[in-house]
């Protein structure tokens, strides 16, 4: 059985090509433009795993990983941090709020998939 | 009658001239009698003599001269006396025989009547002369007793004599002490010569004790003969230990033969001869318990026997020797303490015009600072204050005086804080620099920095001494400053979100076009041919390259703007270095290169992380990128206070222009070899503004041209405290 992403990205550009890399590896896809509505589908509508870009118009990429952990439907759900140039801790920020992986922009298309299936793994031998 | 029978036999027989004798029988009487006669004769007219003689003596009670003749005379007059009787019975005894016939009887009374009659006035003379003789004893005796009367007398009278010199001279000395214009040295001078004329000694001196104590100096020396002083000569102690000790022993010595007397012999050998010296009388002068000199008589020429008035006199001359030294102390005492006293008066009057001047000083600044001065007693009633005072709080000067603090400064809802502070002050913790708020005389309040404290005035009573400083103007001042910096920090927010921001905005379009680029590149959109792939190869590098560029200039302008933050934590090095291999793993397989690691494990230091890989990788990955052929090996040593991370080369080297300019920035090291490398310039600056900035390190270069190149990367273990601007971080709102 494919397994669904959510990717909750407001760049199309970047959605399109995160997109475009799952779906060429099996992968089913659904995404939201802002943080609430990630909230709301990551919540509702539990998926596989999550793709998370950190920066988003309404709320912060740390806010939304801290509400879907504050749900019982999503605290166990594999989410995987994605950011373009991060600073010093911040990935550490990230982990300790409960992110699952961190990838850093610009993706590899050939490096990307493996800590993707990397982290959706480490999260099912928990 | 046997007796008158001259029969005797015995006559011839002893006679010889028996018939001769008796021939002349009466010529010999005659003239025995005869010398008898004269014998008496001249004992009478001797004895009148020596009796007249003793009584002249008697009358004139003087010496008389004795003849010798008659002296010797009379000392054989008991032999005269034994022969006179001798003559006397041999005379009797010739007349008793010789007329012993009956006819001569009469003679034989006659001469026998005679010679008795002769010897009664014999008796009588020689007894005579013996009383004479015994009267010459008693009077000579009478006289001699009598001379030694007058002898005793001549005695006291010279005595008394030279007492009254002695006490004569005493007096003109004590007279000319009493002249307190004589100093010592004259009254000294004067003293030697009094006493040489007074006791007729040759040579009085005086000597004083040297500042050590060590030898006598002649301070003064009479000569009487030539009527001379002289001074200067000097006698040491230890050559003469017996005189030094005698003089300290005793106020008065006197010594009768100076070369024989144990106390002087000393002297004998130059002093005594060189000025003939015969006796001495050497008296101490003393001044509080202490021996200073010696008033010294040598007496010149022969022997002398000192007398005891003399003695006493020498004392006495010695003690006004001692009360002149005495007198002079305490006249120079007196004088002292007169120029002590004037130098006393002139410091008084001195300081008198000092403390005015200095109070005009104190008013003068009272009155022209630009601080508010107050003075109040403990009460807290204004005692004074000053112009600015006056010009701060609008009250005049007579207004205040008398008035309490509180009822003329303290704003109502102050109060409490105000009583507070008198209270520490009186408690005595002055107060510094508090700013207070203080009600004019118009009811508007102004800012005052006060510093107040309490004193003690004159007669001990607490004062407070309050001195303020109008702030109203810096306060306005400090607000304004504080909106300026309030600002100027919003600025630099706002420049820290625009630099956060623009670096996302850049990347944003990047990170898709690399990333879309990528997915074409791997195939993954469909097949592509060679020269579609190499095409977009180099879209694909100058798109990394672009980002690479927007990282480093990004980084740089954050590093000197001063807020980049940084994260410390335990980090491995050998793992990092791990990290950075298989980072570059694909270059150096590209270039068939060697590489180590050497690094000892669980070598961990506290940095930051990301940043330190930063550098590592610059570093490693120049050094990949410069060499061609051969090795790159990293090497990790330790010291007691640092890490050093070595990257070692065989690549192209640096010249020593290029060393010089190798960490400034967007300067790239064109080598002759004309190698093309991607690089944007900054790296290496970047990763020494890194080390110096942030993590408290350093890099090194050493480099031959052509041979190769060690870079060594400085590490503290422990990553200093950079107080950084916050920087905002994207996931931050």
């Amino acid at each position: 059985m494919q397994k669904t992403a959510l990717l909750i990205e407001d760049n199309e550009d970047n959605l399109e090509l995160i997109r475009f890399i799952l779906e060429k590896s099996g992968y089913n896809t659904r995404f939201a433009m802002t943080g609430e509505e990630g909230v709301k589908q990551a919540l509702t509508n539990p998926p596989d795993f999550i793709i998370l870009d950190i920066q988003l118009p309404d709320i912060n990429g740390l806010e939304v990983i801290k509400r879907i952990r504050a749900d019982h439907l999503g605290k166990d759900l594999p989410v995987i941090a994605m950011t373009s140039y991060a600073m010093s801790g911040d990935r550490e920020r990230l982990l300790a709020a409960g992110c699952t992986s961190y990838i850093e922009k610009p993706i590899d298309p050939m490096t990307v998939m493996k800590q993707i299936r990397a982290a959706i793994n480490e999260s099912e031998l928990k | 009658m046997q007796i008158w029978t001259f029969d005797s036999p015995f006559l011839p027989s002893f006679f010889g001239f028996q018939h001769l004798l008796l021939a002349y029988k009466l010529e010999i009487t005659l003239s025995i009698f005869f010398v008898l006669t004269l014998v008496t004769i001249t004992l009478f007219v001797l004895e009148r003599e020596y009796r007249k003689s003793i009584e002249l003596k008697l009358s004139t009670s003087s010496l008389i001269t004795q003849f010798n003749y008659r002296e010797k005379f009379l000392a054989k007059i008991p032999a005269v006396r034994i022969v006179f009787i001798i003559g006397l019975v041999g005379l009797f005894l010739f007349v008793l025989f010789s007329y012993q016939h009956y006819q001569n009887q009469a003679y034989t009374m006659f001469f026998a009547t005679g010679i008795f009659i002769l010897n009664v006035i014999g008796t009588y003379f020689f007894g005579s002369l013996k009383r004479t003789q015994q009267t010459e004893h008693l009077v000579n005796k009478l006289h001699l007793h009598i001379k030694s009367t007058e002898e005793a007398q001549e005695e006291l009278l010279q005595a008394e004599r030279r007492l009254q010199q002695q006490s004569a001279s005493l007096a003109s000395l004590a007279a000319m002490q009493l002249n307190k214009k004589t100093s010592p040295k004259v009254f000294l001078r004067q003293l030697v010569r009094q006493s040489a004329e007074t006791l007729n000694v040759g040579r009085v001196s005086v000597w004083l004790y040297s500042e050590d104590k060590k030898a006598l100096e002649c301070d003064a020396l009479y000569d009487l003969e030539t009527q001379s002083y002289s001074h200067g000569q000097r006698l040491n102690a230890e050559d003469f230990p017996t005189y030094f000790a005698a003089i300290t022993a005793s106020r008065v010595v006197a010594v009768d033969d100076a070369g024989a007397d144990r106390i002087t012999h000393e002297f004998s050998g130059e002093y005594l001869p060189e000025n003939n010296v015969g006796a001495m009388l050497d008296a101490t002068i003393w001044q509080e318990d202490e021996v200073i000199g010696v008033l010294c008589h040598e007496h010149v020429g022969e022997t002398r026997h000192w007398r005891l008035d003399e003695e006493s006199y020498v004392g006495s001359l010695a003690d006004l020797a001692r009360l002149a030294f005495e007198l002079d102390k305490r006249q120079k005492v007196e004088t002292d303490l007169i120029e002590h006293q004037e130098s006393f008066e002139s410091m008084v009057q001195h300081r008198t015009a000092l403390i005015e001047n200095n109070a005009k000083l104190f008013r003068f600044l009272v009155e022209r600072a630009p601080v508010t001065i107050l003075y109040m007693n403990a009460a807290n009633e204004i005692l004074e204050m000053n112009p600015e005072a006056e010009r701060v709080s609008g009250y005049s000067r007579e207004y205040a005086i008398g008035r309490t603090y509180q009822s003329l400064f303290v704003p109502e809802d102050t109060v409490e804080e105000h009583e507070h502070y008198f209270f520490d002050v009186m408690q005595g913790s002055p107060v510094q620099g508090r700013d207070m708020k203080i009600r004019r005389a118009d009811g508007t309040t102004v800012d005052i920095s006060v510093s107040r404290s309490m004193e003690l005035d004159a007669e001990g009573n607490p004062v407070i001494i309050s001195i303020g400083q109008d702030v109203s103007q810096k306060k306005a001042l400090e607000a304004s400053l504080i909106r300026a910096r309030e600002a100027a920090e919003s600025a630099d927010r706002i420049k820290s979100m625009f630099v956060a921001s623009m670096s996302h905005e850049l990347r944003t379009p990047l990170n898709s076009i690399i990333g879309f680029i990528g997915v074409v590149l791997q195939g993954m959109s469909g097949k592509l041919n060679a020269k579609q792939s190499d095409q977009l190869s180099r879209a694909y590098f100058s798109a990394k390259h672009l980002l690479s560029l927007i990282s480093d200039v990004i980084d740089i302008s954050k590093i000197e703007a001063g807020f980049l933050e940084t994260h410390e934590e335990q980090v491995d090095i050998a793992e990092l270095l791990d990290e950075v291999y298989y980072t570059v793993e694909h270059l150096i397989k590209d270039k068939k290169l060697a590489f180590s690691i050497e690094c000892q494990k669980d070598l961990v230091i506290d940095t930051d992380r990301k940043r330190l890989f930063q550098v590592i990788l610059n570093v490693v990955s120049n050094a990949l990128k410069y060499t061609e052929k051969g090795y790159v090996h990293v090497v990790v040593k330790t010291e007691s206070e640092r890490v050093l991370v070595a990257v070692e080369d065989t690549g192209i080297g640096i010249d020593t222009a290029g060393l010089n300019k190798l960490f400034k920035p967007f300067e790239r090291i064109d080598s002759h070899l004309k190698i093309k490398t991607l690089g944007t310039g900054l790296g290496l600056y970047l990763t020494h503004s890194i080390l110096k900035l942030l993590l408290g390190g350093d890099i090194a270069v050493k480099s031959i041209v052509g041979k190769g190149s060690v870079f060594t990367v400085t590490l503290p273990y422990h990553m200093p405290k950079v107080e950084a601007v916050q920087m905002t971080s994207v996931l931050e709102p």
